[in-house]
């Protein structure tokens, strides 16, 4: 063998104003700011002539051009818009003498999960499960499985509320060993089955996502399960799943697909009943399901503004009143 | 392409220092020449890894061709999965970039893109059909006692994600100090998983990390004529192999 496997990844820290120059393409990329870093190298969102997008900076050249290519693919079989970021290029750029393999592609403008139902009130678990799944759904149509699902690897677009995959590093052919996974959204850790990327597995996690959002299992016990068998972790989530949460129904919903042998359309349909409960017959969520923040609203600008002036307003009252009297 | 192919991963996982018997950068560096990749997982809390430790962990991973990742326990199961794979794909990046620089004079680095996303599909396609043997030598003295149940099930963990790939892999364990004084065994293991067998580990002793790597490295040379546990071959894409041969030669 010639060359050494490197010893560690040491992608750069780019600062504002960086600029980047392509070596294929030749567009050059200017950095305004770090978006994020995953396991395969740190994302920033830069300028691309005069639109912002998201480049993701790798260090291993491999690693990146099948990301590339599983989103080209993707995005070829799938005339849908917006089920994978828009791609833009596959690039290399030299940094201080080094040469770093990019992927620049559509940056999407929004908020995790987790934020975005602290946001709206947890009757929204159900409704973004739901749709995360149909966007996968889209995914196995295609033959792929997306295997990293977890929080980190999902958007929720701030101008319509809808879910978008982001990070493509873990999407695998159906059949074939899951590359990139998160133990506790991996089915094989479990002990609920194997680590092969099928569309059971993809299954298990998206129930999982919505266990952790619904009634998350605290930071230390994962710690404490990390040192216990497959089967005693498995132990655990029955119990989990036995004692009740906020939301029951979906506990109950839940049960089936973290089996682990599992179709995604069943966690799918399951789930119609139980968004259905949520709205009225008008269409619309009902009173229990809107958001709890909206009473919570705080003192903004506008509300200090009208306290002042009608303070100012009585004061000034108050003084034509006592001049009057002198 | 890839289906009478090879791998051979040496993985250490330590907490320490050698402190006994042959130079293990030595033994890495004529691992490496057999053609066995080694890396290395260095423990970092509450062990006696230090400065020194660390550098040495480097220069074993730097002399045997691997990766060298020093982590907390708690990443322990995660690291040694990203470093088995990571090591595979980029071995088998080497194995093609050797025929690309045959065929054209270059590295797939210096290949445009569309060129080099073919060369990943192939990379791809190996890392899940290649037939690959992982010897794991794991530490266990004295202060590695309490990581043990960690180790252990990294270990189960390890051999969940070998067990879903489409190619066959053997995985044997070493470990050292060995229970009677010698410097390491080959660990015996009756029943389903090797990781039942490391729970049974007692920790004490040196840490000849040397003579601990030598005899993984001849553990691996033995496998090599013993008949592999085949797993089960999940649709094997033939076609798309035929493809991609046929861009490369």
């Amino acid at each position: 063998m010639s060359s050494n496997i490197r010893a560690e990844t040491t992608s750069p820290d780019l600062t504002q104003g960086f600029t980047l120059q392509g070596r294929w393409a030749g567009k050059s990329y200017c950095v305004i700011r770090l978006l994020g870093s995953g396991a395969n190298g740190k994302v920033y969102l830069v300028w691309r002539d005069q639109i912002k997008v998201a480049l993701k900076l790798g260090e291993d050249s491999t690693a990146i051009a099948l990301e590339y290519e599983h989103l080209r693919e993707v995005a070829e079989k799938v005339k849908i818009d917006r089920i994978v970021p828009e791609l833009f290029e596959l690039e290399d750029v030299t940094i201080g003498g080094r040469t770093y393999p990019v992927l620049v592609m559509e940056w999407i403008d929004g908020i995790h999960v987790e934020e975005f139902i602290h946001q709206r009130g947890d009757i929204w678990i159900a409704v973004c499960l739901w749709k995360i799944i149909r966007l996968i759904e889209t995914l196995h149509q295609q033959g792929y499985a997306f295997c990293d699902v977890k929080p980190a690897n999902l958007l929720f677009e701030l101008h319509d509320a809808e879910p978008r995959l982001i990070d493509f590093g873990g999407v695998t052919p159906i059949g074939q060993a899951a590359r990139e996974f998160t133990e506790i959204y991996d089915r094989a850790w479990w002990g609920r089955g194997s680590r092969k990327a099928d569309i059971a597995y993809d299954t298990f996690a998206c129930a999982m996502l919505g266990l952790q959002l619904a009634h998350p299992i605290p930071k230390g016990e994962l710690e404490r399960l990390q040192k216990k068998s497959p089967i005693e972790r498995s132990a655990f989530l029955d119990q989990q799943l036995h004692t009740s949460w906020p939301q029951d129904e979906l506990r109950l919903l839940l049960r089936e697909p973290l089996r682990g042998d599992a179709k995604l359309h069943s966690l799918h349909d399951a789930l119609i009943p139980l968004l259905r409960g949520y709205l009225n017959p008008n269409g619309q969520l009902k009173n229990s399901a809107l958001p709890r923040k909206r009473s919570r609203r705080r003192f903004d600008a506008t509300d200090w503004g009208l306290l002042v002036s009608v303070i100012t307003f009585t004061l000034a009252l108050c003084a034509l009143w006592w001049i009057g009297t002198l | 392409m890839w289906t009478d192919v090879t791998l051979k991963q040496i993985l250490l996982i330590t907490d320490g220092c050698s402190n006994v018997g042959t130079d293990p950068v030595y033994v890495a560096q004529t691992a490496r020449e057999q053609g066995v990749t080694v890396s290395v997982i260095g423990i970092l809390d509450d062990g006696a890894l230090g400065e020194q430790g660390q550098r040495e962990a480097e220069n074993i991973a730097q002399a045997g061709g691997g990766m060298c990742r020093i982590v907390r326990t708690i990443d322990l199961s995660h690291t040694m999965q990203m470093v088995t794979q990571r090591t595979m794909q980029l071995t088998l990046q080497q194995v093609v970039n050797k025929e690309l620089r045959q065929i054209m004079g270059e590295d797939s680095d210096a290949l445009p893109p569309d060129v080099r996303t073919k060369v990943a599909r192939m990379v791809e396609s190996g890392t899940e059909e290649v037939d690959l043997q992982v010897a794991l030598v794991v530490d266990v003295s004295a202060s590695m006692t309490s990581k043990m149940p960690s180790v252990r099930e990294a270990i189960r963990d390890l051999e969940f994600g070998l067990l879903a790939r489409g190619g066959t892999h053997r995985l044997v364990v070493v470990t050292y100090p060995g229970p009677s004084g010698e410097d390491a065994q080959v660990l015996r293991f009756e029943g389903t998983s090797v990781a039942d067998a490391v729970g049974a580990l007692r920790a004490a002793g040196n840490t000849p990390t040397g003579p601990a790597l030598f005899l993984a490295v001849r553990a691996l040379r033995d496998l090599g004529e013993s008949p592999a546990t085949s797993s089960v071959r999940a649709n094997p894409e033939d076609r798309e192999e035929g493809r991609m041969r046929h861009y490369v030669v």
